[in-house]
């Protein structure tokens, strides 16, 4: 049974640009015609970069964003007529650490929530304790969350999203900002509540992330589900290409332009190097890579690139993202 | 054990205590603020009173049983007046703003509960600040020999509070709403505060004010408000038979509660169009 | 790599920051509408109670108290030093807050810019826009109430420009307020209506006892809108004036000081406890 139907959802938004004596209309479209669904048990990746509609869909699903067309329902309940129903059946762990109580302590703020999801005081007391307990805050649970961790945080976020135990959950890039090994605390609790039978919608950027919690993908890229289906499936998708990944110095448009040029090279995907700003990371999808690879390096020479490293990859779900839109997840 | 609460009143009260608790330890957890209202309030009361007395009658210019005796009673219900309206207008009116910058206003919007819990919650522990400041300010007023406030009608007193309380409650969820849509809400907030202490009659009768404003004054609800407390307090006569003054506050406190709800919930639903619950 | 030193320096950390916020400035532009009308509202507030409080001799005993029965200018005089001193005062702290909540005031404390650079710097645009054109508004009234008061007018002015470099130096202390305390609205509202009771803004100073005199005549503001006021509605002349004015030089010259010292004092601690970042 699916617990959440996505069907043709849209938004459109429409803003006033421009000086104070002269605003031009303008519309953005945020999420252009976007279906799925996802069954109990399951969860479900939104992939794709920054920008590309993951947060409205999700702000869309769990009702704080009026869709412009389309609807979706969640354990039966639609968020365009019945909100208030929807919102009993969710949990929602929305990004950033700005989302608690700073001037209450992690208890008060989870026996604040447990009032407005209406939870019996008796239940809300004991499943407070527990979810205390499971994320480690229970020494701090009367701690103002003003002088908390970012990491103490986050989970505590994860808590209050898990309080009510709604039949859908929905977590918006749960891991952004955390440590490596709280990051992996994370996915082992969304793992469990998979086994619990919850229907989970998780969105990221990390492509990681993304591929090792999701048993289902789907990329989305300006609005748009590009492609959808198991990670496995969307990486055997491109497996017929070898991936050929380089770091290299003064990498321009230009040459990688001239790089599509070969016919062996189907995708060429560019992008910058976070500290140097400069673009220093080249993905080549080539069929035959190990025969068209000493071409791409004389070629290259010739340019006067600088080759820092070259090697052959196991197709990840960014080259997935780059054979269907031609950019990489990063850009 | 049933994990919900199925009773929808026992729902509606356990959000407005959620409501209310969290919005009173929020409030105390700022000592420097709790401080700073009961200094600053009576302050104002102090600042303008002495400003006013340059205009009190002198020896030379009006003996005693001037019938202008009992100004500064006038005077300190005005202040009363100006603490109640301005927990509407600050207090309850920028309670989503505040959520809003403190970015859990969508975490509110997230959960299934009523929509006005928020503000009623924030009503009340303003409620119990403000009441607890004019007590001490009164008290403040006897020790330094300015006489005892005394009430005409303690239980007219309490009924015609009670009204201006429900359409100040009605005003603010109005207010709470603008807050949402427009970004200068802090302009808008003082314009409308100047506005309620210089037109409905709060410090000085409106008797005072030149007529074609009186006529704006006339027109709004605050005005029959707070005509009505001070009749209760102060035996004042009122602007209207007073029996039809009464019958008209309470339908316009009414009123206003049900325009309240209804502009709040409209300018939240615009809101979720526009997808700006989380901008401050 | 090209750096600016010394003075040219200075000045175009100030004039970046200045266009800074004038562009945050424009973008609201009620806030101007409310300055043009906040010395008005305060002012019939009193004029309002007063009438009824004083009734058909509300003027004659208003002139008995105050030595003039122009009411308008006395107050407006009063309303708008207020005013102003409330800006100057609050926004060098507000300025710093808004930083510290926006998390880009660590970013300021890194650039190698001086702290009395970036304290003024960060509040002048409010200063230099809300003093403008509360003093206008202001004189605007009086010119219209008073014709012949112009050179008045330009002594006052230079008064109260006096009278704002010693608020500076006690917006430097609330702005250390604010960095090791956090919240600066609460700090200035009291002091500033402490400021307003204490400096005769709608009365003359002398209905005060006269132990509260004693702390009046420590504060620049009473020598400001008490010069004013004798300048415009009296006819005395800034050379009159001169013990006054003397005063207020004096306050110039300690109260910058003294508010920096504590600045620099509170602006160490707070990098010991870490309080930079928090908000």
């Amino acid at each position: 049974m699916n617990l959440v139907e996505v069907q043709s959802l849209s938004k459109v938004f429409e803003t006033k640009e421009g000086s104070i004596l002269r605003k031009v209309p303008k519309k953005l479209v945020a999420v252009d015609k976007v279906s799925f669904s996802v069954p109990k048990g399951e969860i479900f990746g939104l992939l794709g970069p920054n920008g590309a509609g993951k947060t409205t869909m999700i702000k869309m699903i769990c009702t704080l964003i009026a869709p412009t067309s389309g609807d979706a329902f969640v354990n039966g309940f639609s968020v365009a007529k019945d909100q208030q129903n929807v919102r009993e059946n969710l949990g929602v762990m929305l990004t950033g650490e700005r989302t608690l109580y700073w001037k209450l302590t992690g208890r008060e703020n989870l026996e604040y929530f447990a009032a407005l999801y209406h939870l019996d005081p008796l239940y809300a007391r004991n499943r407070i304790d527990k979810l205390l307990d499971l994320h480690g805050l229970k020494e701090r649970q009367d701690t103002l969350v003003e002088n908390y961790s970012t990491g103490m945080r986050i989970r505590l976020s994860f808590a209050k999203a898990t309080l009510n135990d709604a039949p859908v959950l929905l977590f918006d890039e749960p891991t952004a900002s955390l440590d490596p090994q709280s990051s992996r605390l994370i996915r082992d609790m969304i793992r469990g509540l998979k086994k619990e039978g919850h229907a989970i919608i998780l969105t990221t950027h990390n492509m990681e992330e993304a591929d090792v919690l999701s048993d289902r993908v789907a990329i989305i890229d300006r609005g748009k589900i590009v492609t959808l289906g198991s990670p496995h499936e969307l990486k055997e998708k491109v497996k017929s290409s070898d991936v050929i990944e380089m770091e290299a110095r003064n990498l321009s448009d230009r040459v990688t332009n001239a790089l599509e040029g070969f016919s062996e090279v189907s995708k060429v995907a560019i992008s910058t190097d976070a500290h140097s700003g400069e673009k220093s990371l080249l993905r080549i999808h080539a069929e035959k890579g190990k025969e068209v690879l000493p071409r791409i390096l004389e070629f290259l020479v010739r340019k006067q690139i600088s080759i820092t490293r070259v090697s052959f990859i196991e197709p990840t779900l960014e080259d997935v993202f780059i054979s269907e839109t031609g950019r990489s997840l990063r850009d | 054990m049933n994990s919900r609460n199925t009773s929808p009143v026992l729902r509606l009260l356990g959000e407005f205590r959620a409501a209310f608790l969290k919005d009173l330890r929020s409030y105390v957890r700022y000592p420097a603020w709790m401080v700073g209202e009961f200094i600053s309030t009576p302050l104002w009361f102090f600042f303008f009173a002495l400003g006013v007395t340059l205009f009190a009658p002198t020896s030379a210019t009006a003996p005693a049983g001037s019938p202008h005796e009992g100004g500064m009673t006038f005077f300190f219900f005005g202040f009363i007046f100006i603490i109640l309206f301005s927990t509407g207008v600050w207090g309850v009116g920028q309670t989503v703003r505040n959520e809003q910058m403190a970015g859990t206003l969508e975490q509110f919007f997230l959960a299934p509960a009523s929509r006005v819990t928020l503000i009623i919650g924030r009503w009340a522990r303003v409620f119990l600040t403000d009441a607890l400041i004019i007590g001490y300010t009164t008290l403040l007023l006897y020790l330094i020999g300015g006489g005892l406030i005394t009430l005409y009608d303690p239980a007219a007193f309490v009924f015609s509070l009670g009204l201006y309380e429900l359409g100040l409650i009605g005003f603010g969820l109005f207010f709470a709403g603008l807050t949402m849509r427009v970004k200068s809400y802090n302009t808008i907030s003082n314009l409308v505060f100047f506005g309620y202490i210089i037109l409905t009659g709060a410090l000085f009768p409106i008797s005072v004010i030149p007529i074609p404003f009186r006529y704006l004054s006339m027109a709004i609800p605050f005005t029959y408000f707070n005509d009505l407390i001070r009749h209760a307090a102060l035996a004042t006569s009122t602007i209207l038979p007073e029996t039809l003054e009464y019958v008209m506050a309470a339908l316009l406190s009414v009123f206003m509660l049900a325009l309240g709800l209804v502009a709040f919930k409209r300018i939240e639903d615009e809101a979720r169009v526009r997808g700006s619950l989380a901008t401050s | 790599m090209q750096t600016l030193s010394g003075l040219t320096a200075t000045v175009r950390a100030l004039t970046a920051i200045f266009w800074k916020g004038i562009k945050h400035y424009t973008r609201y532009p009620g806030s101007f509408l409310l300055i043009l009308v906040m010395p008005f509202l305060f002012t019939l507030m009193i004029f309002g109670m007063g009438q009824f409080i004083g009734g058909s001799n509300a003027s004659l005993n208003f002139a008995a108290r105050t030595g003039t029965s122009n009411i308008l200018v006395y107050e407006i005089l009063g309303s708008a030093v207020w005013m102003i001193s409330w800006v100057v005062v609050e926004d060098v702290g507000v300025a710093l807050r808004d930083e510290q909540m926006k998390g880009t005031l660590e970013q300021n404390f890194l650039a190698p810019t001086n702290r009395i650079t970036l304290l003024i710097g960060l509040s002048l645009t409010d200063v230099v826009i809300t003093t403008t054109v509360f003093f206008a508004v202001a004189g605007a009234t009086i010119m219209i109430s008073m014709p012949a008061a112009f050179l008045s007018l330009m002594q006052a002015f230079l008064a109260l420009l006096v009278g704002l470099i010693p608020l500076f130096g006690i917006g430097f202390l609330f702005a250390g307020f604010v960095l090791r305390f956090k919240e600066p609205y609460i700090f200035t509202q009291i002091i500033n209506l402490l400021f307003a009771t204490l400096t005769g803004t709608y009365y003359p100073v002398t209905l005060l006892p006269y132990w509260v005199q004693f702390l009046s005549n420590a504060l620049p503001q009473t020598y400001v809108i008490e010069d004013m006021r004798q300048i415009i509605l009296a006819n005395q002349t800034l050379v009159s004036l001169y013990g006054s004015v003397f005063i207020l030089v004096a306050l110039a010259l300690a109260y910058p000081t003294l508010g920096y010292a504590v600045f620099k004092y509170l602006e160490k601690k707070a990098s010991v406890t870490g309080e930079f970042s928090k908000y």
